[in-house]
């Protein structure tokens, strides 16, 4: 069944607000225990989404910075907030196109030229990354040496400059290609047509009360 | 037949003040359901006049602009860009750019969305346009995961499915094989015949010329010849449109040890074997071309013999030492590589400073070398430029004076001839004629089979499509499992 985008945002933006509003361990390890098992049934032999892969490190550090800055319960505590917000945001972009993403913003009446920035620039992660690649492997064939050393700071340049003056272009180009297909014209039509149903406004419900039930859990302690 | 493309006294310039007209006093006329090819050295102006036919300049690309153009009986200059979609459909060069949906039903769907149609006929116009070009079983990937050919299909198709009645492309055969190329020819045919009015901006020429109805020439921003296509060639070898490659050389059996040996590499992508037990060796002082269409592996066993890609299994010998596993750094030295886009490599402001950018990290500096380099690769001149700031020519030279700087016994090049010019094709050609000659070790991977049967000694081929004829192949032809 194909859940309309409205319903997945939602839910997503349900998520976002919750997380960071649990201040027990146990109600956060176990909404994240919950995302885990989601994404894992939903992408098996497909790895990590690549929201995740790249926050991981990020989790680690924050845990190690809290529990040096304050205490162990702290470090953990925001450490899962930060994992459960990657998580949320992995099962949202898994779950749908950035044309269903766009769809969606759409629908609630976001102005069209933002909608296709923010979904854009999803597109163009990935390109950006492979030409990121790319210069490093071409740098790294004429000798330019990139491995984690001091004496090597300095070479990022040697990737950096390259990649920027390519985004620079990619961006002009993409900005010429928009608008001779139409970017900017009025009148724009949608191809899919999104209708919600009964069903999903009771899934909808089901998510935000499980919510709800977890906010609660999270202020009257049970066990 | 109507004109619906008139050019009268056109000139532009980029920046207000500057010397340099792109396009100078042009004068051009196109009627309606005419096939055109438009062709001319680098820097003569054919991207900007494509710019300047759907309005792109001066609405979103700034300069000077004089002079009166109408297509489709409108001033680009009076509405905005976006609004002439119904009436010209542009297909620009580069197709990573053009791309910016993440599926391919999305992206062919984008113009008529554009034009605020119903869904019920996007749909039917999406899959009618997909069968036409037979890329149906792509409807649902991402253009990421697309070969060049694929993807320039789907530009084409994209900017199709809204029907305008005129089509600029421009450089559609730059990165594609015979293979596509031949389709592409058909689909342009196929669009002519229905009375499509097409505008195709193109350097290599061969590939279209016999199909066009008249040939345009720009030089300097002018048109200096337009006429049948028949009565264009000696013209066009004239001005080194099309190029005229030196005779080949003929050479004895090489003598002694290659300067690379690889012994059966199979090399495994997503679990299938892109090649299997491929045995060659490149010998100094000889030319090998590396042949095959897009996606056979060409690139992957370049980036395999540089240490950039895991080899499944086999063995590479760099003069009699087995370099399996080594990091491309440290092959640096020995093997040069001029890869496909020189933008990847630039990052001083300067181009003395990028050429010893490689040597000076590898501890090879040799400021005479450098000299001796820039002298012989026209670079000489251009030495305090930004590299940036160079023609596609002139980067392309650079880019294989940076792999030659360090002094090593193997060149490698991947597909240098894209977006090069007649004229560049020859001085490259020449170029590695004269390496080869000083006893360097050459490798080219490349689908231009012209250029391939012009410079090299031996071909690798891998694929067994269309290999080259026998007297071309040279004296030895490598296997592909």
């Amino acid at each position: 069944m194909s859940i309309d985008p409205r319903i997945k945002l939602l839910v997503g933006l349900g998520l976002v607000a919750v997380i960071p509003a649990l201040q027990r361990l146990l109600p956060l390890a176990a909404l994240n225990l919950i995302l885990v098992l989601g994404l894992w049934s939903s992408r098996r032999n497909r790895g990590l989404p690549s929201p995740l892969r790249l926050g991981l490190p990020m989790v680690g550090l924050v845990f190690a910075v809290s529990a040096v800055s304050f205490d162990p319960a702290t470090a953990a505590l925001a450490s899962l907030r930060l994992l459960g917000l990657l998580l949320a945001a992995g099962a949202l972009f898994q779950s749908m196109a950035p044309e269903q993403f766009a769809d969606g913003l759409r629908l609630f009446h976001l102005p069209y030229p933002l909608v296709f920035v923010v979904t854009t620039s999803l597109r163009y992660v990935p390109l950006i990354s492979g030409r990121l690649k790319r210069i490093m492997e071409a740098q790294r064939c004429r000798g330019i040496d990139f491995r984690l050393r001091l004496r090597n700071l300095t070479k990022v340049t040697a990737l950096l400059l390259p990649l920027l003056v390519q985004s620079f272009l990619l961006a002009e180009h993409l900005a010429m290609a928009m608008e001779s297909r139409g970017f900017s014209r009025k009148g724009r039509s949608r191809r899919r047509r999104y209708r919600i149903q009964p069903l999903e406004y009771l899934l909808l419900g089901a998510v935000l009360g499980a919510l709800g039930g977890l906010l609660w859990w999270d202020r009257n302690p049970l066990c | 037949m109507a004109p619906v493309i008139e050019l009268e006294g056109v000139s532009f310039r980029y920046r207000v003040g500057s010397d340099r007209w792109i396009l100078n006093r042009l004068g051009l006329t196109v009627m309606a359901g005419e096939y055109v090819l438009l062709c001319g050295a680098s820097g003569s102006g054919k991207s900007t006049l494509a710019c300047l036919l759907n309005g792109l300049i001066p609405h979103l690309i700034e300069g000077e602009l004089r002079g009166s153009i109408q297509v489709a009986g409108t001033s680009p200059s009076a509405c905005q860009v976006a609004d002439f979609l119904d009436r010209l459909g542009l297909v620009l060069q580069h197709a990573d750019a053009q791309l910016f949906n993440s599926r391919v039903d999305a992206e062919i769907a984008y113009g008529l969305e554009s034009l605020g149609r119903a869904p019920e006929e996007i749909d039917e116009r999406l899959h009618a346009i997909a069968r036409r070009f037979a890329i149906e079983h792509l409807l649902e990937r991402s253009p990421d995961t697309l070969s060049g050919g694929e993807k320039r299909l789907l530009a084409l198709a994209a900017v199709l499915v809204t029907g305008p009645p005129i089509v600029v492309l421009d450089e559609p055969f730059a990165h594609l094989d015979q293979v596509h190329a031949a389709r592409l020819c058909q689909v342009l045919q196929q669009l002519h015949l229905s009375g499509t009015t097409l505008v195709v901006i193109e350097q290599r020429v061969e590939a279209v010329l016999p199909d066009v109805d008249r040939c345009i020439v720009l030089e300097g921003g002018r048109a200096v010849y337009a006429g049948r296509p028949r009565e264009a060639g000696e013209m066009l070898l004239r001005r080194h449109l099309i190029p005229s490659y030196p005779v080949r050389r003929v050479l004895p059996a090489p003598a002694g040890e290659p300067v690379l040996e690889a012994r059966g590499l199979t090399c495994r992508l997503g679990g299938q074997a892109l090649f299997r037990d491929l045995s060659f060796g490149l010998d100094a002082g000889r030319i090998s071309a590396l042949v095959g269409p897009v996606g056979s592996g060409k690139t992957t066993l370049i980036r395999a013999l540089l240490g950039l890609t895991p080899l499944a299994a086999g063995e590479i010998l760099l003069a009699g030492r087995r370099v399996n596993g080594q990091a491309p750094e440290q092959l640096a030295a020995a093997i040069g590589v001029a890869f496909q886009d020189p933008n990847d490599q630039f990052f001083t402001s300067r181009v003395e400073d990028e050429l010893a950018a490689g040597s000076r990290a590898l501890g090879r500096l040799d400021p005479l070398w450098m000299e001796q380099l820039c002298r012989r690769l026209d670079l000489d001149r251009l030495a305090t430029q930004s590299p940036y700031r160079l023609s596609e020519g002139q980067k392309k030279r650079l880019s294989l004076a940076i792999a030659l700087a360090a002094r090593p016994r193997l060149l490698i090049l991947d597909e240098p001839t894209v977006g090069q010019d007649g004229r560049c094709l020859e001085q490259l050609a020449g170029l590695i004629l004269e390496l080869a000659d000083r006893g360097l070790a050459v490798l080219v991977a490349t689908h231009d089979r012209n250029f391939a049967r012009a410079v090299a000694d031996k071909t690798i081929s891998l694929d067994s499509v269309e290999p080259l004829p026998a007297e071309a192949a040279g004296s030895e032809a490598a296997v592909a499992g």
